[in-house]
């Protein structure tokens, strides 16, 4: 943050106006929640996003079980696919679409303009238009592991602070790129178009959308860095505990594998924080 | 964090807003090699003071500035230039120190279409330090009966007073109105005004922008006049108005004799349509009636007003842009408008 608020000091007088300040950074959690109550409501007054948010991701992960054929995994690696089939699902239209539409709503709308008014502070405002998409994303995290244990078998997870740290740190990377690409959008309809590039970045990570085994070797060596990419391995060495390799690990084979992911989730996430700051914006343009 | 019911009315020296030499450029910096012809200064070194207890007008024409300066008083945008503190505070810099105690009625925030009034309300009370309960502040704009409607459903005046009551919710200290009764009714406009009047009757510092100079003239304490960027003049009422002539103008017949030499100094413009301005209108009218009836003369349209805020403000209007900054082929030569009633006005009266 030092680097933000040397520049912050500085360009009043370059003539670029800063949009925010240190004192402008600090997280209030009865702030975030009043106003994040309010957007929960909003989403539960909004069908067709609460549709994309919520019922999407599931019906993905059905359709997935259902249309793949018996690869002769184990029950292990079945149910690793459908929770990551279903998260991954829930990031991409739950987190991602969805919450570009919002950030361009509210701010088209003159709504965030509206809170910059107030005493919530930039990390408020983002944090609680956020948490609705977040917890409906958490949920369905939950109901995946449930409906894993139901439709595929009993399994016993490797090491589940990694899957932990795979949703909510896949969570905030995401949520961040739907910041950034709101920046990119005057219309909600316009969303559409907009997001597109990114759903088919966050698709490419290998064993989400399309099996790594189907994948060309020089490819995956690139795709293991795609934003989506940590977030599918780190769950497949919290449930299965198998590696990129395809060995089997024990707990703590798990967590020096989930080093490199974890670095690649959390690069993703200082790219979103420094390009959120960068590019999101708070008006429409005049 | 109830400060505001036990402050001392006015006191002079009790700064609450100190604006100097501020600036605000958007666009290229000046100092930038294509800075001076690609920004553009909205705001070209204000100088303001307002103390507790005021209520202070800032009148302007369309794009004369009033926004721009304002979102920088409220530290919503930081200036590229000068100083401004509010509450002692650096408004931009220590946001969350000086927010707690402003409210900010922006000239255009919107609202999220699906929520109820009580619903958004309730939302930004809970981001208040020391919010008014939800029904107190829908009361205190007569929409305590909307409390359960969709904001989508709403009129537009209806949200105009929803914004007003968000802006004052935070028992603010300090208060920002950014054309708080554009899209009023009549009933509701005095309604806004009574309440506006009460809470600086309570000890609230209230800087408002207003296109009716009627609302400033009636509330105002104090007023300043902005145009391109620059405040032209500051005072109380009387003290702009006094600045300005008063007017007398009559048409004449062609073969009317000289008019009093008391007369001819202040006329303006030429022809058959006399216009004189005047510091004396008493005096200079009675002359000219006196005159009229030595000499048998016929006044034609005769018309006689005492300078007023709307004089003032439309003769500032008027004025050609004074740039410093760009080159003097940016100047339109159909913009050196005025040819009558140009006196210069004083500069800062107060």
């Amino acid at each position: 943050m030092s680097t933000l608020t040397s520049t912050t000091a500085t360009s009043p007088r370059t003539g670029s106006a800063p949009t925010t300040s240190p004192s402008d950074r600090r997280l209030s959690v009865r702030r975030t929640w009043s106003l994040a109550a309010a957007e929960i409501r909003l989403l539960l007054r909004n069908r067709a996003l609460l549709f994309y948010s919520a019922g999407l991701p599931i019906l993905g992960g059905l359709f997935m079980l259902r249309v793949l054929p018996d690869s002769g995994d184990t029950t292990q690696m079945q149910a690793t696919r459908l929770i990551i089939t279903i998260t991954g699902f829930a990031l991409l239209f739950g987190v991602y679409y969805s919450l570009v539409s919002t950030f361009v709503a509210r701010r088209q709308d003159l709504v965030l303009k509206r809170l910059r008014s107030g005493e919530s502070s930039v990390l408020d405002v983002l944090t609680s238009i956020s948490l609705p998409s977040m917890l409906t994303m958490i949920v369905q995290a939950v109901v995946a592991a449930v409906l894993a244990a139901v439709l595929v078998g009993t399994y016993t997870p490797v090491n589940v602070a990694l899957v932990v740290v795979a949703v909510l740190g896949g969570g905030v990377v995401v949520a961040l790129l739907a910041a950034v690409s709101s920046a990119f959008s005057s219309t909600v309809e316009s969303v559409q178009v907009t997001t597109l590039p990114l759903i088919l970045v966050l698709m490419a990570a290998p064993g989400f959308a399309v099996p790594a085994s189907v994948m060309p070797d020089t490819f995956l060596a690139v795709a293991r860095f795609l934003p989506m990419s940590p977030v599918v391995e780190l769950i497949e060495l919290g449930i299965a505990g198998v590696d990129r390799s395809g060995e089997v690990l024990d707990l703590a084979g798990t967590f020096s594998a989930a080093a490199l992911p974890f670095v690649v989730l959390v690069a993703w996430g200082a790219i979103g924080v420094w390009a959120t700051i960068r590019y999101f914006r708070w008006e429409p343009r005049r | 964090m109830s400060q505001h019911t036990t402050h001392s009315p006015a006191q002079s020296g009790d700064l609450v807003i100190d604006v100097r030499d501020a600036r605000r450029r958007y666009g290229a910096p000046a100092s930038s090699r294509k800075g001076a012809s690609r920004g553009f200064d909205a705001v070209r070194g204000v100088d303001l003071q307002i103390h507790r207890g005021e209520l202070f007008a800032l009148l302007g024409t369309n794009g004369a500035g009033k926004t721009s300066l304002m979102e920088m008083i409220e530290g919503i945008a930081a200036p590229s230039g000068g100083s401004i503190r509010v509450l002692g505070r650096d408004p931009f810099m220590e946001r969350s120190e000086v927010r707690r105690h402003t409210g900010i009625m922006l000239q255009d925030a919107g609202f999220p279409a699906d929520l109820t009034v009580k619903d958004m309300a309730k939302a930004w009370a809970g981001t208040l330090t020391d919010p008014r309960p939800v029904a107190e502040a829908l009361d205190l704009v007569d929409l305590g009966h909307r409390a359960d409607v969709a904001i989508q459903s709403l009129s537009g005046g209806e949200r105009r007073r929803l914004d007003l009551a968000l802006a004052v919710m935070g028992r603010p200290s300090v208060l920002f109105l950014d054309e708080p009764t554009t899209g009023l009714d009549p009933e509701s406009r005095i309604a806004a005004w009574d309440l506006i009047a009460s809470l600086r009757d309570a000890g609230t510092t209230i800087m408002l922008t207003t296109h009716y100079l009627d609302e400033a003239a009636r509330l105002a304490d104090r007023l300043a006049i902005m145009h391109h960027g620059q405040v032209v003049v500051t005072g109380t009422q009387s003290e702009i108005v006094s600045g300005y002539p008063s007017r007398i103008g009559a048409t004449l017949p062609t073969d009317a004799p000289p008019l009093p030499p008391e007369l001819v100094r202040g006329l303006r413009g030429d022809g058959p349509r006399a216009l004189v301005e005047t510091g004396d209108l008493q005096g200079d009218l009675t002359r000219l009636l006196a005159w009229a009836q030595q000499h048998q003369v016929v006044l034609g349209d005769l018309d006689a007003r005492a300078s007023t805020l709307e004089q003032a403000f439309l003769s500032i209007a008027a004025q050609p842009r004074v740039d410093d900054q760009q080159p003097a082929h940016d100047q339109q030569p159909g913009a050196m408008a005025p040819t009558t009633l140009r006196t210069a006005p004083k500069e800062h009266a107060a």
